[in-house]
């Protein structure tokens, strides 16, 4: 008895605000057509312990592409995960929630918002970062529903030179930048607003999202995976911690033996070729280089940053409230004729003016701070990028660039050495 | 061994090629039926928008025919089926969408599959060239990297530096210029204030009240008697085409005045020799934008418009503000912002030098924070300047007082009475003496601004002060018979209030004590709403039946006679060139000696 009144009345109350909310605002007209207005339909409520299972199930698919990637080394294995994927968190979650969107709320509730960040929200965002730190970008590999839908598309890969892709590669520092900075104001979260396929996986979106969604998938049947390598904002995170991780992808099981077939086994442009150890001479120049880059270092972001200073108020136009307010002071002033929707439903709201340009000018004065931030980004971006490029690593055979790879696991089997492992593996099994 | 290596790998690659060319016929197939299903729903959305009603405006049209044509059956019939048609259509192309998104969806994974798995059958095995030494290709791409990313930060922080500078990029400043010490935003609009003599300003009736908000017109001769039943004294009557408890004003020879209906407002201006309705002008968005007002309210227009001579403005509870020229061309048009008032905005405009004031208070409480008083430029309509005011919402209309050389701005409101330089809404002095909701607008008079309201006290300000004169600057202050709606009236030596009730009380303007008090409701049941007015000897005091009550203004109460208009009156009377004009609850009059 107890048991079924501790189950009834649960069930009772998930189903009062269904049933108080169906009624009507407003009586029904009196129709003399003999039109029968139709039965109010509401929504069923929503399980919020969905969340907590996408949380589980993106746990579990992480904690498979790992071993998928190390322990077994399983193209086919990763690729029926990525299916998998693409799936469940593409066309049955409908893209959400989502990673790489959830950078957007984690900058929201990190600025001067009144935004509680979701626990599951947070733990999205943090789950991929804490694997990669151990086994490299496995989310990317197979759990990203974003990655999975340009991967499976693959059909022809071209050969990216390096130059375009490290300058193409800057792209996705600057979103991850802007999407902070609007995140962070308050003002918007490009990250879900302008994501490219989510548009496919919810099979309704406006027509320049599908539009750009195609594009991207069309370019990613030549050049894999165009989204997440040039314009992924939650991939630039990925790519930070991964150059950390405990476990990279090693292309051979064993010893590299230069054999050079492996050498465009990767799509994404991620492996490393083998160098030549450096002279005493470029050395010094290098080093030479370096000292100077370092101590432009303060010079760089200063002058990113009052770049990024001077932009403010061209930024600030993403919001709203600002554009709104815009409109209303040239209306105002007589600078245009008419009202606009916005400024319409502005003036009918009883919202004094002055009210609106205090917000706008709270949401200039934050931009103020986030474009100089913003600016300042770049700047160390582009630094580090120059950093990077004079330090030259030595290499004795092929690698996998723990930063570039996707851990997809397509090089394995372009190397000897793995068909190999596997013969020997097929013989034990025999 | 080696040979049957050979044989079985040629067996394979035959298999390859076999299996290759059906999958590349799929993927064809698959590519043709894409384009079809695309040119499908592609023809579908562009044959929607040619034949759509809605995009064609059919529907607009017949409405707009039903408006002149309300009891036209058939149009109305024809609008139901278009709009059954529109929503018909609506589901047709959803579902129609949808359904070709799944083919497009099935089509592009059966393509996807078929041209991979040609691929992959007819893919060679990648052989390394020999020759290339990728160390140099390395060394080589690094070098154009650095140089690469150097333009890039070149270009990108030029590109910040370049949107920066356009003009076009840049926010204006978000700012009323409100408070004290900022300067007009519009320093052109005093500037260009075409001055109005003295003569003008006294002969004429240009706002609430008259030339000075005070209820004094100009000695001139009116009468004293009428009777519109019999046509006595009554010069003409016009029709008003919507209500409202706005009151006339006058200039020259135009009388203007305000309607409105919940879904319109409008402008008249007749003809003062004739009566003739000149022009009518719209103000404002047609619509409700969401006032509901009940029945304790002014109604849909309170507001008295106002005039310079050069052009006639007016106001509304939607905050609908416009200025026409006199021939009734407009001017400019703007709204304020719906105004927060359980019974409509209801304080009439006055212009000053230049400048169009509007007392704007609103809200439960002083606490609010969205009341304030601004300054229009009359010209452009362009804010000059805003001045917020921690008062709950009022009634009252402003004056502008003259202190020696310098002119004050006095606002009435709850719970503050305050000065302000009408230059650029700086406040000069403020007492602390209403209470309740504020209706009776302040008058001046022989050197003290006197106030009053229901709840709270008559007082006579004396207007020398600098800041809170509360304690310093009322002369003196009584709190008998206090009015609710209608504004007291002063010839410079007494001062007459009345409740809506009928309760007279008169008082002397040198201490605040009663000379007399006569109440109309012991002879008969009557109400006043609209303010009276002084001239010469007279008061005239209209009563809310239509009946003036024409009293002597000595210090006994003597009423001298009567004139009558016969329908409900809520708007106080204008005197303007020897007439009078009365707003009735569907004519204007015009009395005046036959």
């Amino acid at each position: 008895m107890r048991l079924i009144r501790s189950m009834v009345i649960p069930g009772l109350l998930l189903l009062w605000p269904a049933a108080t909310s169906a009624v009507e605002r407003f009586p029904a007209p009196d129709f003399r057509s003999g039109y029968k207005m139709p039965q109010t339909v509401v929504s069923p409520v929503q399980w919020t312990g969905q969340q907590w299972v996408d949380v589980a199930v993106l746990g579990a698919a992480l904690a498979a592409a790992a071993w998928l990637v190390f322990a077994k080394r399983s193209r086919r294995g990763v690729f029926w995960l990525t299916l998998f994927s693409l799936i469940y968190f593409g066309f049955w979650r409908k893209g959400c929630i989502c990673p790489v969107g959830s950078i957007g709320n984690v900058a929201l509730a990190a600025g001067p918002n009144a935004y509680a960040l979701p626990w599951t929200v947070a733990l999205f965002f943090v789950i991929p970062l804490l694997f990669s730190l151990f086994w490299g970008r496995v989310f990317c590999a197979a759990v990203c529903p974003l990655g999975a839908i340009q991967d499976v598309v693959l059909l022809k890969p071209v050969h990216v030179p390096p130059w375009v892709e490290h300058g193409l590669g800057l792209f996705a520092y600057l979103y991850l930048g802007l999407a902070v900075m609007f995140a962070a104001v308050g003002s918007d979260l490009i990250i879900c607003r302008y994501d490219p396929f989510v548009g496919f996986f919810r099979m309704s979106a406006p027509a320049h999202m599908l539009f750009l969604g195609a594009v991207f998938l069309l370019t990613s049947m030549f050049v894999g995976r165009t989204y997440c390598r040039f314009f992924c904002p939650y991939g630039v995170l990925l790519r930070l911690l991964s150059v950390f991780s405990k476990r990279t992808v090693s292309i051979t099981p064993r010893d590299c033996v230069d054999c050079r077939l492996c050498e465009q086994a990767c799509p994404f442009g991620a492996i490393r070729y083998p160098t030549q150890k450096e002279k005493a001479p470029w050395k010094q120049a290098a080093k030479r280089q370096l000292v100077t880059i370092a101590l432009l270092l303060p010079f760089v972001l200063a002058v990113f940053a009052a770049a990024g200073y001077t932009a403010r108020d061209a930024l600030a136009r993403m919001d709203r409230t600002v554009l709104l307010a815009e409109r209303v002071w040239q209306e105002e002033h007589n600078l245009v004729t008419g009202l606009t929707d916005p400024s319409r439903a502005f003036r009918g709201t009883g919202q004094t003016i002055e009210q609106l340009y205090r917000q706008a000018n709270q949401i200039r004065a934050r931009y103020s701070i986030g474009a100089s931030l913003f600016g300042a980004w770049i700047g160390l971006v582009l630094w580090s990028k120059l950093v990077a490029l004079i330090v030259r690593r030595q290499r004795t055979g092929y690698t996998a660039c723990p930063a570039g790879c996707v851990a997809c696991a397509r090089c394995y089997l372009s190397c000897p050495v793995e068909h190999e492992r596997l013969a020997q593996q097929q013989l034990v099994v025999a | 061994m080696t040979e049957r290596v050979v044989h079985l790998q040629t067996q394979t690659q035959n298999i390859h090629q076999q299996w290759a060319r059906p999958a590349a016929l799929t993927g064809l197939v698959a590519a043709g039926f894409l384009i079809a299903v695309g040119f499908i729903m592609g023809d579908s959305h562009l044959q929607e928008r040619r034949s759509n009603p809605l995009t064609l405006g059919q529907i607009a049209s017949l409405k707009k025919e039903l408006v002149n044509q309300p009891a036209n059956d058939a149009i109305k019939q024809q609008i139901r089926q278009l709009d059954l048609d529109v929503r018909q259509r609506y589901f047709h192309r959803r579902s129609l969408a949808a359904r070709g998104a799944w083919l497009l969806l099935a089509g592009s994974l059966v393509l996807l599959v078929a041209i991979k798995t040609s691929l992959i059958l007819t893919a060679q095995p990648y052989l390394p060239n020999p020759e290339a030494n990728p160390v140099h290709q390395q060394r080589h791409a690094a070098l154009l990297v650095r140089r690469q990313i150097f333009a890039a930060g070149c270009v990108l922080a030029g590109a910040l530096i370049a949107v920066a500078a356009m003009p076009a990029s840049r926010l204006p400043s978000f700012s009323l210029a409100t408070g004290p010490g900022s300067p007009p935003t519009d320093p052109t609009a005093t500037a260009n204030a075409t001055p109005v003599t003295p003569d003008q300003l006294a002969k004429n009736w240009p706002a609430f009240r008259g030339p000075h908000g005070t209820g004094v017109a100009a000695p001139a001769e009116y009468p004293t008697r009428w009777d519109a039943a019999s046509g006595d004294n009554v010069l003409w009557k016009a029709q008003v085409e919507l209500p409202g408890h706005s009151s006339p004003i006058v200039w020259e020879d135009k009388v203007f005045l305000t309607g409105a209906a919940p879904e319109k407002r409008e402008l008249y201006c007749f003809d003062a020799a004739t009566g003739q309705l000149k022009w009518k002008q719209p103000v404002g968005q047609t619509g409700n934008p969401g006032l509901d007002l009940g029945e304790a309210s002014g109604g849909y227009a309170p507001n008295t418009p106002a005039t310079d001579g050069q052009r006639v403005y007016a106001l509304f509870p939607t905050g609908d503000v416009a200025a026409f020229d006199l021939a009734g061309k407009k001017i400019w048009a703007k709204n304020l912002g719906l105004p927060k008032n359980p019974y409509g905005h209801a304080t009439s405009l006055l212009v000053c030098n230049g400048l169009l004031i509007v007392q704007y208070d609103q809200g439960n409480t002083a606490t609010d924070g969205n009341s304030s008083v601004m300054a229009l430029n009359a010209a452009t309509g362009n804010l000059v300047w805003q001045t917020k005011r921690q008062m709950m919402a009022s009634w009252a209309t402003p004056i502008i007082i003259q202190t020696g050389n310098d002119y004050q701005l006095v606002c009435n409101g709850m719970p503050y009475v305050i000065a302000y330089d009408p230059k650029n809404g700086n406040e000069i002095w403020r007492v602390k003496c209403m209470d309740g909701e504020v209706a009776p607008s302040p008058v001046f008079a022989t050197g003290l601004v006197l106030v009053c309201n229901e709840r709270a006290e008559l007082a006579a300000i004396k207007p020398d002060g600098k800041g809170d004169v509360t304690a310093t600057h009322i002369a003196w202050k009584m709190d008998e018979n206090l009015p609710d709606i209608v504004s007291p009236v002063s010839n410079g030596e007494l001062v007459w209030m009345i409740k809506t009730s009928g309760l007279l009380t008169c008082v002397d303007l040198k201490d605040g004590k009663v000379v007399y008090e006569f109440d109309f409701a012991d002879k008969e049941t009557l109400e006043v709403k609209a303010s009276p007015v002084i001239v010469q000897n007279r008061i005239y005091l209209l009563d809310l039946a239509g009946v003036t009550h024409v009293l002597d203004t000595g210090r006994q109460f003597k009423q001298l006679s009567t004139g009558t208009v016969g329908e409900e009156c809520n708007a106080s009377p204008a005197f303007a060139h020897g007439k009078i004009y009365i707003r009735g609850a569907e004519h204007l009059y015009c009395i005046g000696k036959k």
